[in-house]
């Protein structure tokens, strides 16, 4: 017994120095992060190839730990405001708030009312100029974390899809069959984030609301970003066609809901799997998609509380 | 048996005093004043409770945060597993009673606003306290609980539904109650001032229904208009509701009296005295939902659309 708890002792503290080790390696823009991720590593396989029992409990500690939520300082948004990188993508997410639905469209319109709000033309602008901030953001030097990659991936995806929503519309309609819920309420979500920021500008500028109750309206918001977030990483990593509850999807669906109907699917899988008669078809790397969908859930759900709080700085128009 | 709601008006106190406001006392001295103490009101809801299978309970008043049991008759209800909401005018809301309030189990929230303009608020509710308003509506909507915002159309706030539905889409409200004004209690008062003509409320519902498609908020029709009078179909993004008043909805007023309808001061009995079942089954409830209904109606296929109308309200000017 004691030498089966050993192994797997050996095995996780290896897999979590290896773990630390990459982190330290992706991570190396950050002085701090690469002495941490290197020294961890190293200490963290000596203990384990040595087996040694002490560590077991910070050994489970550690794993539960693994995508944990990156502790900022304080004044993580005043320093990131110091960084031209991030001022600059402000600027730019700003300018996708100013622009307003296409006149003449109207939400009866098969692809939204925010199609051909900008044009083709800009649309390439835009997205070319969004990855070169990107792209800046992910090189931007540090002394520690102000931003980190899935935050700045979020972002981008984001940002992307605002833009494509503006220049070409939702086109899940165009598909001969009718769209699975998790790609429905993507576009929702960002149909809704777009038309409430552009609601709040306007209650703003007609003196209706102030400053506090706008940036307050805008935390509520965020659930949009949740939705389009779980939803996109869903409908992008696991299958597209999967919802299991196509024909009962209810209005007020939220990010959670689309959480169970994942978990169902694949509860569902695991069953039919065993079944020699079952007829319905899955991908045969569905497990593998699944785990990476399951943990890309479990990084997104640590970074939301953060990716907020940016959010609210982009939104802060002073 | 149909699934009952029942309004609690838990006082008769309020630190609003709104021109539209319906509550029966206002318009009669003779009204039974005062309040039930907690002892009485948990008496008079395990007698209540043992007759009538209740879907929702709403705390209103005048002001029901003026109860200072509030909380306690809460813990009660909820302890008798009660779904409980509360229809406050909001302005006593705070981050710290709003969680207390969601912890002891309120459920669902209706705050009113009338308003976004600080003239006319202050004007109609004679209150300036608008700002407070709109800070307790975004409260509620960061602990994630239902909210629905209740818009009384008068002839002076007309023109300002437009930028209340925005704003209740803007704070993520989730639906929006929209009130014609019906002259009861304080409002007899100001009927002239207050009344809008048929006219208005098409151009409000016009609107309404615009926005709500625009948005995709549900906006309830809550106080009946008969199909007759304005024609449903001409708004298809409404939701227009019957009267369900004297038959699955019934107030309890401030002293445990029981009543068919907010606005009807009609006094059925005390439900410290008498049961539910008795009293829910007077010749006057008969009388009350027959009001203004007549032989047309039964034969109108449109009955199913407005269920014959307000019971109270004469019909439309």
């Amino acid at each position: 017994m004691d030498k089966a708890l050993n192994t797997i002792i050996i095995a996780t503290a290896t897999v979590i120095a290896w773990v630390l080790f990459i982190i330290g390696i992706r991570k190396l823009k950050v002085k701090k992060y690469r002495k941490y991720g290197l020294f961890m590593s190293t200490i963290l396989i000596v203990l384990g190839l040595s087996g040694c029992d002490i560590i077991s409990d910070k050994i489970t500690s550690e794993n539960n730990n693994s995508i944990q939520n990156t502790e900022y300082l304080p004044d993580r948004i005043q320093k990131l405001n110091k960084q031209i990188e991030w001022t600059n993508f402000v600027t730019f997410w700003q300018k996708l708030d100013f622009i307003k639905p296409n006149e003449g469209k109207d939400e009866f319109d098969l692809f939204g009312e925010y199609y051909s709000a900008i044009t083709t033309e800009d649309r390439e602008n835009f997205l070319n100029k969004l990855a070169v901030l990107i792209e800046s953001l992910k090189n931007m030097e540090m002394d520690e974390i102000l931003i980190t990659d899935i935050e700045i991936d979020l972002l981008e995806n984001i940002c992307q899809t605002r833009i494509e929503y503006m220049s070409s519309g939702f086109t899940s309609l165009l598909m001969r069959m009718m769209p699975p819920t998790t790609i429905t309420d993507k576009e929702n979500s960002i149909m809704d984030l777009e038309r409430k920021i552009d609601t709040l500008i306007e209650l703003r500028t007609d003196g209706k609301i102030n400053e506090a109750e706008y940036q307050d309206a805008l935390g509520i918001i965020k659930e949009d970003i949740e939705m389009y977030s779980i939803t996109d990483t869903i409908s992008t990593n696991y299958i597209y066609y999967y919802s299991s509850n196509l024909y009962s999807a209810s209005a007020n669906r939220t990010s959670e809901d689309h959480i169970n109907e994942f978990e169902d699917h694949y509860a569902t899988y695991l069953l039919n799997k065993v079944d020699a008669n079952s007829n319905t078809y899955y991908p045969e790397d569905l497990d593998k998609k699944y785990l990476e969908t399951k943990k890309t859930i479990e990084e997104i759900k640590v970074a939301l509380p953060n990716l907020n709080e940016l959010v609210e700085d982009l939104t802060r128009y002073d | 048996m149909t699934k009952q709601y029942l309004i609690y008006e838990v006082t008769p106190r309020c630190n609003y005093n709104c021109l539209y406001c319906y509550n029966v006392w206002k318009a009669d001295d003779k009204y039974p004043p005062g309040e039930l103490a907690i002892k009485e009101i948990k008496h008079l809801f395990n007698k209540v409770l043992v007759d009538i299978h209740l879907e929702w309970i709403i705390l209103s008043g005048g002001e029901p945060l003026l109860h200072k049991n509030i909380n306690e008759i809460i813990k009660f209800l909820k302890e008798k597993n009660q779904r409980i909401g509360i229809a406050t005018n909001g302005s006593l809301l705070k981050i710290d009673n709003v969680h207390k309030l969601i912890e002891d189990g309120i459920g669902y929230f209706e705050i009113s606003l009338n308003s976004t303009n600080v003239d006319n608020y202050k004007r109609l509710c004679r209150s300036d306290s608008l700002k407070k308003v709109k800070n307790a509506i975004l409260l509620v909507k960061k602990k994630k609980i239902p909210l629905t915002v209740s818009f009384t159309v008068t002839r002076i706030n007309l023109n300002d539904i437009e930028k209340v539905i925005d704003l209740c889409y803007a704070f993520s409200v989730d639906t929006i109650a929209l009130n014609r004004f019906v002259p009861g209690g304080e409002g007899i008062e100001n009927k002239e001032e207050l009344t809008i003509s048929k006219k208005d409320l098409e151009s409000v519902l016009k609107i309404a229904n615009e926005k709500s498609s625009k948005h995709k908020i549900p906006i309830n029709i809550t106080i009946p208009i008969e199909d007759c009078e304005i024609k449903h179909a001409q708004y298809p993004r409404l939701n227009f509701g019957t009267c369900g008043c004297g038959e699955s909805k019934w107030v309890i007023d401030p002293v445990g009296n029981l009543r068919t309808c907010e606005q009807n001061p009609e006094i059925l009995g005390n439900l410290l005295e008498k049961s539910f079942t008795e009293l829910s089954q007077m010749k006057s409830v008969k009388d009350f939902r027959n009001n203004n209904i007549n032989e047309k109606c039964h034969d109108c296929g449109y009955i199913k659309n407005c269920g014959g109308g307000c019971r109270f309200v004469d019909k439309l000017a």
